[in-house]
């Protein structure tokens, strides 16, 4: 670890990059916040997702400037090559942890995700003695780092662009819905990549009980992008055995105008992961007046707060009647639609970037 | 599992934990179909996962016929094979059909 000057440029690297994903929409927010600053800011990322191509540069185009001038953020999501190459650069290191899920929830399906994980947190260890400052989306985060040896951890929220809270809903996509909606029944909700530690066959599962025991006309939508097939492919053929595939969708990733639209026509929010290192999808529900139901794991309590129902066991009849309380009663309704907004606006743009700035600011402070 | 305590208007959670034992008093939703549920995810993640092991096989399968079946034999086989995957594909239907009746 070596005190550097004030840097010039503050590149960022990054596993892999791309769209409709949090990790990769604060990566951008952040490349905008540090151009702001002053600062040189260029993203390199081992793997190119749709949607960011001239956006994002090849890792092995990162320049090496040893004036010092030049200091080098890395997002912590997964293992991989990217992190050695941010291991063996001499410029000063910053890291950022988004929280690496744990491989034995993924192992099952994805065994290879498992591996990287595995790597991931093992290159994590590695990282912490030659990093001058972290960032932690949130205190579950941050405190992982602290154990692993970290120095300096500062919990800075997820940077969500300010066009995904404030996004208008796509009419197409909103009519469709309305027309659904007038035909009766509630809508659910869980936006999310389709993977086995979002654990959307507890929500199937208790939206099945929730239909069969209180709003037979109830939908489900289950929005995101697959992580693998043989999850998505598990969830289809539950889906299909419970006879509900009329009544739920999965879209996959949507724009985020439709994504707007989902959450415009929302009735609850109901997420049931195992796992999440801060779950944007919540605030960015509550900031959309969408009440939030959620099993109480990882990062989940301390992104809701008060703000939201949280369940300490998911069992599909005690997530159903949380679900059923909430949007019978509309007092208790009303109260979570404004206390959501509290919260979100805790979140909100503003905050989230005044903390970056914060943080940046601190951590190029000469020591 | 990492799991914090409960939050939520102290009332509500009552009222939640009173209904779901409501529901179970009731017969409207039982242990038993909670594990029926169980059931059926477990046998929905069997076959997904059966999945990439099968297309393995038939990718080896399909080398080895190429070497050992002669040319002609050749769409005989395939129109064999296409017909016992349909068989296969209508006995899977039926017992998911089967399976929902028992689950709801």
């Amino acid at each position: 670890m070596t005190t550097a000057k004030r840097p010039s440029r503050i590149d960022q690297i990054i596993p892999s990059i791309i769209e409709h994903d949090a990790v990769s929409n604060h990566t951008f927010e952040a490349q905008r916040i540090l151009r702001e600053m002053g600062f040189t800011s260029v993203i390199y990322a081992s793997v190119i997702g749709p949607g960011c191509a001239g956006r994002v540069r090849p890792l092995a185009e990162l320049p090496l400037i040893e004036d010092g001038s030049q200091w080098v953020l890395y997002q912590a999501s997964i293992g991989g090559p990217a992190a050695e190459v941010f291991a063996r650069h001499p410029a000063t290191k910053l890291l950022d942890y988004h929280n690496i899920t744990r491989p034995e929830l993924v192992e099952r399906w994805l065994p290879a995700l498992a591996e990287e994980a595995r790597l991931g947190r093992m290159q994590l260890a590695t990282l912490s003695k030659l990093c001058s400052f972290a960032f932690a989306d949130s205190a579950y985060n941050a405190a992982e780092l602290d154990a692993l040896g970290y120095l300096k951890t500062t919990v800075v929220p997820v940077l969500v662009a300010q066009g995904n809270i404030a996004f208008p809903p796509d009419p197409v996509a909103l009519s469709v819905l309305e027309g659904a909606k007038e035909q009766g029944g509630a809508d659910w909700l869980f936006v999310g990549q389709i993977a086995p530690h979002k654990a959307q066959h507890d929500v199937v599962r208790a939206f099945a009980c929730y239909r069969k025991a209180y709003d037979p006309k109830a939908r489900l939508h289950l929005v995101g992008r697959e992580m693998g097939f043989t999850y998505r492919d598990a969830l289809g053929r539950f889906i299909a055995t419970l006879g509900l595939n009329d009544a739920v969708e999965l879209p996959g990733a949507v724009p985020t105008a439709v994504l707007a639209s989902y959450y415009a026509m929302a009735d609850v929010f109901v997420c049931c992961s195992d796992h999440e290192g801060f779950c944007a999808p919540v605030i960015e529900a509550m900031s959309r007046g969408v009440p939030v139901v959620a099993y109480a794991a990882a990062a989940v309590p301390e992104t809701i707060g008060r703000a939201g129902v949280l369940l300490t066991k998911k069992n599909a009849p005690y997530v159903a009647a949380a679900v059923h309380e909430v949007l019978s009663d509309s007092r208790i309704y009303d109260e979570f639609v404004k206390s959501g907004h509290v919260r979100a606006s805790h979140y909100s743009v503003e905050n989230a970037q005044q903390t970056f700035r914060s943080a940046i600011s601190e951590a190029i402070a000469p020591s | 599992m990492n799991v914090a305590e409960p939050s939520g208007p102290q009332e509500l959670m009552g009222r939640v934990e009173a209904e779901m034992k409501r529901l179970a008093r009731e017969g409207i939703w039982t242990e038993s179909q909670d594990h029926a549920l169980d059931e059926a995810f477990e046998d929905a993640a069997q076959a997904a996962l059966r999945m990439p092991a099968i297309f393995e096989r038939s990718t080896r399968m399909r080398r080895l016929a190429r070497r050992f079946v002669p040319l002609m034999f050749r769409p005989l086989l395939r129109a064999l094979v296409t017909r016992t995957e349909a068989m296969l594909r209508r006995f899977a239907r039926s017992r998911a059909r089967a399976r929902q009746r028992d689950a709801l």
